[in-house]
């Protein structure tokens, strides 16, 4: 997946013996704060960088789909009887129109594709609500790190620990 | 405008649904919300009736819409 094979990377980690053992916590920074969010700890080695982007931007990708249960539908808001009340309906400025339904209603499923060309005007773009729980405010952070990160891995960074090893 | 569905088999959705007392009717019941539609309707149901038990054509719904949302306008 991440164009190297296990024995290469294990093979890495021979090469460089020490480079296991220095695996320890770093300073707080961008990297540990993602890397400890994913539960991830990798160590310093010369694919180091290449594989902790690409691993943690997809760890992230993953825990924030998993976590937050982003779900697109075709526009129409779900509504039951805790979004009705925390979107306000009853005393909102706008209009809703609300269809009240049942799956095993067998005149409800004719009416469907009628009802979804009627609120079409309303609910032309495409809604992603979340389906999950309401996410604590600390994760928004993170998110826009993960978001940000592949920006920020312009330059390569130094490795001063391994160089000192090589000596 | 915006567009909404509640689902009465699901828990939450029917408890809505009982709640608003819409299911007098029958299903499909569509209707119109809000702070305008509470105040257009009578009998002091929150919503104003677009349609209730036998479902209609898509340009009688429609006109049924556009003429609730420029009563309520007016």
């Amino acid at each position: 997946m991440f164009g190297r094979t296990w024995s290469d990377w294990r093979g890495a980690q021979q090469r460089v013996p020490k480079a296991a053992a220095q695996c320890q916590p770093r300073p707080p920074s961008s990297d540990c704060l993602a890397l400890s969010v994913a539960s991830i700890c990798t160590p310093p080695s010369p694919f180091s960088d290449m594989v902790t982007t690409r691993t943690t931007a997809l760890s992230l990708t993953l825990l924030a789909v998993a976590l937050l249960g982003v779900e697109a539908g075709d526009g129409m808001q779900v509504v039951d009887k805790d979004t009705y009340a925390s979107l306000g309906i009853e005393s909102s400025d706008d209009v809703w129109l609300i269809e009240f339904y049942s799956d095993m209603c067998g005149s409800c499923k004719e009416f469907k594709p009628t009802f979804v060309e009627l609120g079409a005007p309303a609910s032309r773009l495409l809604l992603i609500r979340w389906a999950g729980p309401q996410p604590p405010a600390c994760w928004l952070p993170l998110l826009l790190l993960a978001l940000l990160q592949p920006l920020t891995r312009v330059l390569p960074r130094a490795e001063p620990q391994l160089a000192s090893s090589q000596r | 405008m915006k567009a909404g569905a509640c689902n009465i088999d699901d828990e939450k959705g029917m408890a809505l649904a009982n709640q608003l007392g819409v299911l007098n009717g029958g299903i499909p019941h569509i209707s119109l919300f809000g702070a305008k539609a509470k105040a257009h309707s009578t009998g002091g149901s929150p919503w104003a009736e677009v349609m209730v038990g036998a479902p209609q054509s898509l340009s009688d719904l429609e006109a049924t819409v556009t003429d609730l949302l420029a009563k309520m306008s007016a």
